[in-house]
C-alpha cells in the first residue's frame, strides 16, 4: 500500500462509523523502491489529496524527511519539493501491517502490500 | 500521410494463475481493444491522473493502462477475491508496472470524492440466481444474479461520487444486461444524487462487439465539463 492509496481509504463502510478517516497505519514492514518521477503528475494530484493526512502518515513511517507540515504555496514550480512529495506518495510502501479505524478500533490487515478492507456480514 | 495510432499492448500474465482467478478471456481482450481504440481520446481529452479498475482479476487491464500511461497517472485496482488481488500484483510486477491493489467490495472503502478520472469494470455479468453472487471465489467472477446486473448496478449507483468532472468509465455488459436500460439508470442516478454537479455534461456511448454468439457491449459513460 502506497501512501497515495492510504490518502483515499476509509472505514466509513463499517456500521455506525461516520467518517472513518484517516485510518491509522501500524507498519510492521515498509519497503522503499524507486519509481519514475513525473513533476506534472505530482503537482496535478496534490490538490486532490489531504496534505495533513499524507504528512502524518509519512511521519509515522519515519519518511517525512524535510517535508513541511503545511503545504507550501506555488509548489508547481518547485521540482525539489515535488520530488520529496513523490517519494512519500509513491516510493514508500507498507508491505505488512494494519490499518485501524479511528472510530471503532477495527483493524484491517495489510499482507504482501495489499490491505484487506472486507467486512463481515454483521459489520455492514 | 499516416497518423500513428497508439497501441495498448496486452501484458503477460503468470502461467500458473490460481484456479480461483478469472483467466483473461474474450471479454477481457475486447475491453482492451475498446480502450485501445480510445487511447487518443483518453490521452488528450481526459489526461487521467487517478485510474481505478474494479474487479481486476488477473490484472491485465489495469496493468496495460499503467504501462501505457506510465508515470503520468496513478493506477489502483480492487477485487473482492484475495487470489485475484495477489494475481493483479503479480501481473503488474511481471510487466514492471505500478499498480496499487486493495481487497474490498467494489468501492466500499474508498473515499474518492469525485477523483477518479478513468474507471473500468468488467463485472460478473452472467444471469444467475441471486444467491450465487455470494459464493465467492471464481463463481463471483461471473455470477451477476437477476439480469446479470446486481453487482454492476451497485457500482453504477455510486458513479456520481466517484467520477471526476472530466472523466470516463468503461463497463462490459452483454445483451441480457439490457444495455439501453443501464444508460437510463445511470442518467437517473446521476441527476438524482449529483446536484452539485449540475453543470456537468453527461453522455453514454455504446460499443457493440460480437464474439461467437455472445454479444458484448461496452458502455462508456463520459462525464465532462470540457467536451
Ligand atoms: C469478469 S471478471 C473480470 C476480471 C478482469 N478484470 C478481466 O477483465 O479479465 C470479474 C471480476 O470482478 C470481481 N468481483 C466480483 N464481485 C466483486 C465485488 N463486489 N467487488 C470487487 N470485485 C468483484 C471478481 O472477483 C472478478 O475478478
Amino acid at each position: 500500500m502506497k501512501l497515495l492509496t492510504h490518502n483515499m481509504l476509509s472505514s466509513k463502510c463499517l456500521k455506525g462509523v461516520v467518517t472513518g478517516y484517516p485510518l491509522t497505519i501500524i507498519a510492521k514492514d515498509v519497503k522503499v523502491s524507486e519509481v519514475d518521477f513525473n513533476q506534472e503528475f505530482v503537482s496535478r494530484v496534490l490538490p486532490k489529496l489531504d496534505w495533513n493526512v499524507l504528512w502524518k502518515a509519512a511521519e509515522r513511517l519515519g519518511h517525512v524527511g524535510e517535508l513541511p507540515q503545511t503545504l507550501i504555496e506555488n509548489y508547481e514550480n518547485d521540482p525539489e519539493f515535488l520530488k520529496k512529495v513523490h517519494h512519500v506518495l509513491l516510493e514508500v510502501e507498507v508491505i505488512n501491517g494494519e490499518l485501524v479505524c479511528p472510530e471503532t478500533g477495527r483493524k484491517f490487515p495489510i499482507t504482501s502490500g495489499i490491505p484487506n478492507m472486507l467486512l463481515n456480514d454483521d459489520e455492514v | 500521410m499516416s497518423i500513428s495510432v497508439p497501441k495498448l499492448a496486452t501484458p503477460d500474465w503468470s502461467s500458473d494463475l490460481s484456479e480461483n482467478v478469472y483467466e483473461p478471456s474474450e471479454d477481457s481482450f475486447l475491453l482492451l481493444d475498446a480502450l485501445e481504440s480510445d487511447l487518443h481520446f483518453i490521452q488528450e481529452k481526459i489526461q487521467p491522473l487517478v485510474l481505478l479498475e474494479v474487479g481486476s482479476g488477473s490484472g491485465v487491464i489495469i496493468t496495460a493502462l499503467s504501462k501505457f500511461l506510465a508515470a503520468r497517472s496513478f493506477c489502483m485496482a480492487v477485487d473482492i477475491n484475495w487470489d485475484a488481488c495477489v494475481a493483479t500484483c503479480e501481473t503488474a510486477r511481471i510487466n514492471d508496472a505500478q499498480v496499487d491493489v486493495i481487497q474490498m467490495d467494489l468501492d466500499s472503502a474508498l473515499c474518492l470524492n469525485n477523483q477518479v478520472d478513468l474507471l473500468v469494470f468488467n463485472p460478473p455479468y452472467v444471469v444467475t440466481p441471486d444467491e450465487e453472487i455470494e459464493s465467492g471465489g471464481i463463481v463471483a467472477s461471473w455470477a451477476g444474479g437477476k439480469t446479470g446486473r446486481q453487482v454492476l448496478d451497485r457500482l453504477l449507483g455510486n458513479l456520481s461520487y466517484l467520477l471526476s468532472k472530466n472523466s470516463v468509465g468503461y463497463f462490459v455488459v452483454i445483451e441480457e444486461n439490457q444495455p439501453e436500460a443501464i444508460k437510463v439508470e445511470i442518467t437517473i442516478c446521476w441527476f438524482y444524487r449529483g446536484k452539485q454537479l449540475r453543470n456537468v455534461k453527461f453522455a453514454t456511448r455504446l460499443y457493440p462487439f460480437c464474439v461467437s454468439n455472445l454479444c458484448y457491449s461496452f458502455i462508456s459513460c463520459l462525464v465532462s465539463n470540457v467536451l
